[in-house]
């Protein structure tokens, strides 16, 4: 059995309908752990809610399943309590940009080390198939039944405008530049952005394996630490690229907290408070 | 002897500074005093005061009635007009010229320390105390400015002496004790319980905690974050937990309104929580700088679905220290959210303590290592399994907000749903065996039981003392959930319960009503935002 590969009874019934884009995710995910060397002890991923968020319970690693939405700021409590782990916090479109787009916006600002996966089926799947921030304008749902007018998020140029340490875009369809996106990303220090786009069969007619693979093409000859030019690619599409679109080295928020050590070896340091009570003779 | 001195002007005129240094002079000179802030929200204008009561006898209720009143502001006589009584002396423009000793300082700004001097002499002080007191305070700014505030200090202390009103208040020695506001005293008791993590959005009253607690990021290695949010402070604050750390989240109603999900989230994945909330007035915004004790019911029914949690409510300075650093210990322990219960009169003001012990502190963790079979929510007799932190051993923690199997998975199945519910349920019957008891003071054969909870404990003892009734007894809680079903025994001997709290719907009561069926029960209330004072409950009780 593979080393990120999970025997317990909660792993084994999938609950992805057939031909979801997270088969191949979850596929490339543990690949990926395992090329890196890494063992499920050492790992975290924090998700959110969504069909997305579901992917820890078939893997064999460290997982908090949390709220819609909360995925980043509960993985970067986790980072800082053992900025030894490799946290990762992973979930869908609607999780990530709706719900958690506050905290999508100041995880860049506060650049924590860690992986955000963002599964962009541009649909809410396990709500059966309301638009989500992504959805193209004039997609058709139950809950936009006169279509879509909403300026689809682009996630990419938000990213990319506030500077991001490592903001990458990749296909489930292209099994080796995810990959290698994903390797990158979690050795990046600082917070890596990787948007997957997947096909979403059962609630998502517009935007299938076909059309993710007419309308995406790998970026080749970018300089990924020009802005500029990364944003322009950004704001352009379809096609849509896919690659490391920007990077820039920036210190990570556990190098300004000073911390490196699991909190969980910390007594509370009785001398020195004793010493702050005398300021307060 | 015991003295009720009220200053007050606009905000920005320093009215926070001048009673910081007027209690440190008190202290230092052996005066027992404390301060409580009747604040406006606004940074500049309005009217805000301190009260400070000098008291012999180590009091701590909270009085209405002035005894001096310093006015810097013209608007304060009428602020305070229900306070003051026919002895009360207003230093107003008749006795000092503040608009000609204004123009005669060298900057507006060293009044503050030129009413200090004058207050000092008043109460028959020796300059020596302000001037070390002045030196201490202002030692930052540099040897110039320490000396201009000296002098400005002098000179309203020969000012002072002018007006011959000489206070003479029995000194005692208080070398040893502490002068701490509450936000203080609740921060260092976390830095006790081994907090390690503040998460925060600022909101008033509950700022404060973090803010100390910053300022004591470097030298402790706290990390204490600011969030763009309430929702992400609280959620950083569970992340730390779960990877081992002891986080605390610092808010007051409002913020923590929206914190509710996360609660939850605590809950259902069994994850410890320390949550400080400071209540103010509300709904909504309500009136942010002021005291209210309304927020109980919200921090015992927060969270949708069920799940056990402890609800602790300092009364005072110490206990603010003391139940805060157990707040970790227990929320280690039993795997359940802990609220530290204040509010604005608590965190604001500023009192003299005896010497805060280390050695009545203790440090328990109780997180496990792992080996390759663990799973997080094992099935054991007492509902609580061992908790599991990543990275520490061998196995795997899986942590879920869905419902669960014992390792963590999502499930459906209908057995294991209602083993897990009840296992979760089941963990709140060990929290009694670790219940803070409630403080009984009066005679044995009482009739009359009047109740309290929270910051109010000081004022409602005064007033059954001064009462002295032989049939009256008084009860406080510092624990609000959960109720030791034995306390049914005060109750039962009680002919007619009196429940003082300040919000306005009886929330206490109406648990107490509830747990121990208590038929006959009054309610006192106060709710505009002020605390009760001694003479208010007396009359009340008369």
């Amino acid at each position: 059995m593979k080393r990120f590969d999970s025997d317990r009874p909660g792993s084994q019934d999938i609950a992805w309908c057939p031909g979801c884009g997270n088969f191949a995710l979850r596929a490339i995910l543990m690949e990926t752990l395992e090329e890196l060397d890494l063992n499920p002890q050492q790992v975290v991923i924090v998700s959110g809610i969504g069909q997305a968020a579901k992917m820890p319970h078939y893997l064999k690693i460290n997982s908090f399943h949390t709220l819609h939405g909360r995925a980043i700021p509960i993985a970067t409590g986790v980072k800082i309590a053992n900025p030894q782990l490799i946290v990762i916090a992973e979930g869908g479109d609607g999780d990530m940009y709706a719900e958690g787009g506050n905290h999508f916006i100041h995880a860049i600002r506060r650049n924590p080390d860690i992986t955000v996966i963002i599964h962009n089926n541009q649909v809410y799947g396990l709500t059966k198939g309301q638009a989500s921030p992504t959805s193209l304008l004039g997609m058709k749902t139950p809950a936009q039944p006169e279509g879509v007018f909403e300026t689809p998020f682009n996630a990419m140029a938000v990213a990319i405008a506030l500077e991001s340490s490592f903001v990458a875009r990749s296909f489930v369809g292209e099994k080796e530049l995810t990959k290698n996106i994903l390797k990158e990303a979690i050795l990046n220090k600082g917070l890596s952005i990787v948007e997957i786009f997947q096909p979403c069969v059962t609630f998502n007619r517009l935007n299938t394996y076909e059309w993710y693979k007419e309308n995406t093409y790998i970026l080749k000859e970018h300089n990924p630490e020009d802005r500029f030019k990364a944003l322009e690619i950004a704001l352009a599409g379809p096609p849509y690229a896919l690659g490391v679109l920007y990077k820039k080295e920036k210190k990570d928020f556990n190098s300004y907290i000073k911390r490196e050590n699991p909190m969980y070896l910390e007594k509370p340091a009785y001398s020195k408070l004793q010493k702050i009570f005398e300021k307060f003779k | 002897m015991d003295i009720t001195l009220v200053i007050g002007g606009e905000a920005g005129q320093g009215i926070n500074t001048i009673s910081y240094l007027l209690l440190k002079v008190f202290k230092k000179s052996g005066l027992f005093a404390f301060s409580c802030e009747d604040i406006m929200s606004r940074i500049r204008g309005g009217v805000n005061t301190t009260t400070i009561r000098i008291s012999e006898k180590y009091n701590l209720g909270f009085k209405k009635e002035i005894d001096i009143l310093v006015p810097l502001d013209p608007k304060v006589e009428d602020w305070v007009k229900s306070r003051l009584t026919p002895n009360t002396i207003i230093l107003n423009e008749d006795k000092i010229n503040l608009s000609k000793i204004k123009k005669e300082l060298e900057n507006p700004v060293f009044l503050n320390t030129f009413l200090a001097g004058l207050i000092t002499r008043i109460f028959d002080i020796d300059f020596s105390f302000l001037k070390n007191v002045v030196e201490e305070i202002f030692y930052e700014k540099g040897v110039g400015i320490v000396e201009k505030n000296i002098l400005a200090a002098k000179k309203g202390y020969d000012l002072g002496d002018k007006l011959n009103i000489n206070i003479s208040i029995k000194k005692s020695d208080l070398s040893n004790w502490l002068l701490l506001s509450g936000s203080e005293a609740v921060a260092l008791g976390c830095l006790a319980g081994g907090c390690n993590f503040v998460g925060f959005y600022p909101m008033s009253p509950s700022t404060g905690v973090a803010i100390f607690l910053a300022s004591q990021s470097k030298d402790f290695g706290i990390v204490v974050e600011q969030f763009e949010d309430e929702i992400a402070a609280i959620c950083s604050a569970i992340g730390v937990w779960f990877a081992g750390g002891r986080g605390l989240v610092t808010t007051s109603g409002g913020g923590f309104a929206l914190m509710e999900e996360a609660l939850s989230l605590a809950g259902m994945s069994e994850t410890p929580l320390v949550i400080h909330l400071a209540q103010r007035p509300g709904p909504a915004t309500g009136l942010p700088t002021r005291t209210m004790q309304g927020d109980l019911n919200l921090a015992l029914y927060a969270g949708h679905g069920e799940f056990p949690r402890i609800i602790l409510s300092p009364c005072d300075i110490s206990e603010a220290f003391y139940l805060s650093a157990k707040a970790f210990n227990l929320a280690d322990k039993y795997q359940v959210p802990v609220f530290i219960l204040t509010d604005q009169y608590l965190m604001d003001g500023r009192f003299m303590v005896e010497p805060l012990h280390l050695d009545r502190v203790s440090f328990e963790t109780y997180f496990v290592k792992t080996d390759s079979s663990y799973r997080r929510y094992e099935i054991t007799s007492n509902g609580i399994s061992p908790r599991g932190i990543p990275g520490y051993g061998e196995g795997i923690v899986i942590v879920n907000g869905n419902e669960h199997d014992e390792w963590g998975d999502i499930t459906e199945d209908e057995t294991l749903n209602t083993i897990m519910a009840e296992k979760r349920w089941k963990k709140g019957k060990n929290l009694f065996e670790d219940i803070v008891s409630p403080k009984f003071f009066g005679p044995q054969d009482y009739e009359i039981l009047v109740v309290s909870w929270g910051s109010t404990y000081h004022t409602v003892k005064e007033t059954i003392v001064e009462l002295n009734h032989p049939k009256v007894a008084h009860l406080h809680y510092s624990q609000l959930w959960p109720l030791n079903l034995e306390d049914e025994k005060y109750f039962n001997k009680a002919k007619k319960v009196y429940v003082v709290e300040q919000n306005l719907s009886g929330q206490f009561a109406n648990l107490l009503r509830q747990i121990y069926l208590i038929k006959d029960i009054q309610s006192i209330l106060k709710y505009n935002g002020r605390p009760f004072s001694v003479e208010e409950l007396k009359e009340k009780f008369a």
